[in-house]
């Protein structure tokens, strides 16, 4: 980034139909390992490569990856001027959509994200990647900002969604409550660019976050890498 | 009755393909009515014989249109148009100018005055397509007499390699007018010139325009407000450079002639954001797509 390394000595796969989820501290990287993958221009690898489906696209721009299946929600969507959520839903949509939901509704007749709630903007985002019809989702904190009733039923969409299409996620977050909605069937902590613990057991690597730090998953057990 | 008008003027090189209009609209060729017609005899200006003159004296039940043509090579047309509303009408007027096909070398040179008669209003769309090689030049001054309001867009989305476009609008007493300009210069050269008069105690107004540049494209907007009363008005100034070839140059004004005027006025010039582009990418967007589709969001 800027011909600073953020990310080192990353080893992550997440199976098909998988739900893995990524925690971490501030500004440890995760958002960026999302962009990296998602392919976003400025975040360049320096050394490994990403596989999707077996194939390298480690050198495909964000829409080709796109194409392919793979989608991200953005942590701070970018406001996008004299285009409407539901003109832009009908560009980009692979299928039907049709959400029976009265927020949903009125954003729909918006520009895209302008002026959208914390909450509002990530709604958007769940609808608009769903749309895709991805087979990879990275959620980069969906569930900030949310009520908790309104992270009842982005999660239950969530489930539903993936579910449905067998498509494998990357929940990346800061809170349990969401974790213990999806059952990830992996998770990972980064620190410092690195994945230094990957559990199948949330609760316990919670757990040891909460009572210690971040800092403690270096030294502890859990990682099914270590023991 | 969808494409229905009320009157409608079409002219293609230098033959008249279509003049009508109903009851209680007179739509003559300015030629005729200059010699007709006290009132276009005062607009009269040599060597333009070209163009329209309309006077409408009946509220009209659908819109009024004008297109103004070239099909042929090397045509050169001096067109002066003048629109008269009565009092208390409200009329829409699409008024569409251009070349049929690219490579013509068209001149199209328009002068033109409209009047809005006391509490009269009207929406004026001006919408412009040239060929990359025709050459440019619009001189259009609208007089809103008193209480008399105007909503004036003018849209360019693919403006010749040179064009000069100005527009006046004078408002008197209560009357208000809200223009907007929309250009999108790829590869030109555009000069715009256009100043609100406020003549009159409350007459209000706002200029508004959206410029974008690129492919060597060279802009220069002179917008200017003129508060010789105690009115209100805006200035509204946003262009979009698309490479590092093309320039856009903001020159507002706000001249101040009396003390009970406000005036007010925002410009900004910038680049796409890298942010939204990258955003728009990761939906599946093309980068050209991408660009186009927030070039379209910022002329709309
Ligand atoms: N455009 C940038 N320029 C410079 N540094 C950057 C840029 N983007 C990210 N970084 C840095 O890279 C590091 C990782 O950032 P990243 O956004 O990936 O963290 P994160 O784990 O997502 O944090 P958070 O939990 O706060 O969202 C941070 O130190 C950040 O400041
Ligand atoms: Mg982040």
């Amino acid at each position: 980034m800027g011909g600073k390394p953020i990310l080192r000595d990353l080893n992550l796969s997440i199976p098909k139909a998988k739900t893995h989820a990524l925690i971490g501290p501030n500004g440890s990287g995760k958002s960026t390992l999302a962009y990296t993958i998602m392919g976003i221009p400025k975040y360049k690898i320096t050394h490994g490569k990403i596989l999707f489906n077996k194939k390298d696209v480690s050198l495909l721009p964000p829409e080709k990856r796109a194409k392919l299946g793979i989608a991200m929600t953005f942590q701070n969507p970018p406001e996008v001027k004299g285009v409407t959520l539901s003109e832009f839903m009908k560009r980009i949509s692979k299928g039907t959509f049709d959400y029976d939901d009265p927020i949903i509704s009125r954003l729909m007749q918006r520009e895209l994200n302008v002026g959208f709630s914390g909450g509002e903007k990530k709604i958007s985002e769940i609808i608009q990647v769903f749309s895709l019809k991805p087979k990879l989702v990275i959620f980069d904190e969906i569930d900030s900002g949310l009520d908790i009733n309104k992270l009842d039923r982005v999660v239950q969409l969530m489930r539903e969604e993936l579910e449905k299409t067998h498509a494998s996620a990357l929940v990346i977050t800061h809170r349990p409550e969401i974790l213990s909605k999806m059952k990830p069937d992996m998770t990972h902590v980064m620190l410092d660019g690195k994945i230094v613990c990957t559990s199948k057991n949330w609760r316990k690597v919670w757990d040891t976050v909460r009572r210690h730090s971040y800092e403690k998953c270096k030294e502890c057990k859990l990682s099914i890498h270590k023991s | 009755m969808k494409n229905a008008k009320s009157a409608s003027y079409q002219y293609i090189n230098h033959k008249i393909k279509e003049i009508y209009a109903q009851n209680g609209i007179t739509l003559l060729p300015m030629k005729e009515a200059m010699k007709k017609i006290p009132l276009a005899k005062r607009y009269a200006k040599k060597g333009r014989n070209e163009g329209y003159f309309m006077w409408v004296k009946k509220q009209p039940k659908f819109p009024l249109s004008s297109c103004v043509s070239v099909s042929s090579k090397n045509i050169s047309q001096h067109v002066l148009n003048l629109l008269v509303v009565e009092k208390g009408i409200h009329v829409d007027m699409l008024s569409l100018c251009n070349a049929l096909v690219e490579n013509l070398n068209a001149t199209h040179d328009a002068k033109g005055t409209i009047i809005l008669k006391e509490g009269a209003s009207a929406t004026f769309k001006s919408i412009h397509r040239w060929g990359k090689d025709d050459k440019l030049t619009t001189n259009y001054r609208f007089v809103l007499e008193k209480d008399a309001k105007l909503s004036y867009y003018y849209k360019s989305l693919s403006p010749p390699a040179r064009m000069d476009i100005k527009t006046t609008v004078l408002c008197y007493e209560g009357a208000k007018a809200d223009m907007e300009i929309v250009i999108n210069a790829s590869g030109s050269d555009v000069k715009t010139t256009d100043t609100l008069y406020l003549n009159g105690d409350n007459a209000s107004g706002t200029i508004k325009s959206r410029i974008v540049v690129s492919n060597g494209s060279e802009a220069k907007v002179y917008s200017q407000i003129v508060g010789n009363a105690a009115g209100r008005g805006h200035l509204d100034c946003q262009g979009m450079l698309l490479d590092n070839e093309s320039r856009v140059t903001f020159i507002p004004k706000l001249i101040d002639k009396n003390k009970d005027v406000t005036m007010t006025h925002e410009a900004s010039i910038g680049k796409i954001s890298e942010e939204e582009l990258n955003y728009l990418r990761s939906r599946g967007l093309s980068e050209d797509e991408a660009i186009e589709l927030i070039v379209n969001g910022f002329l709309r």
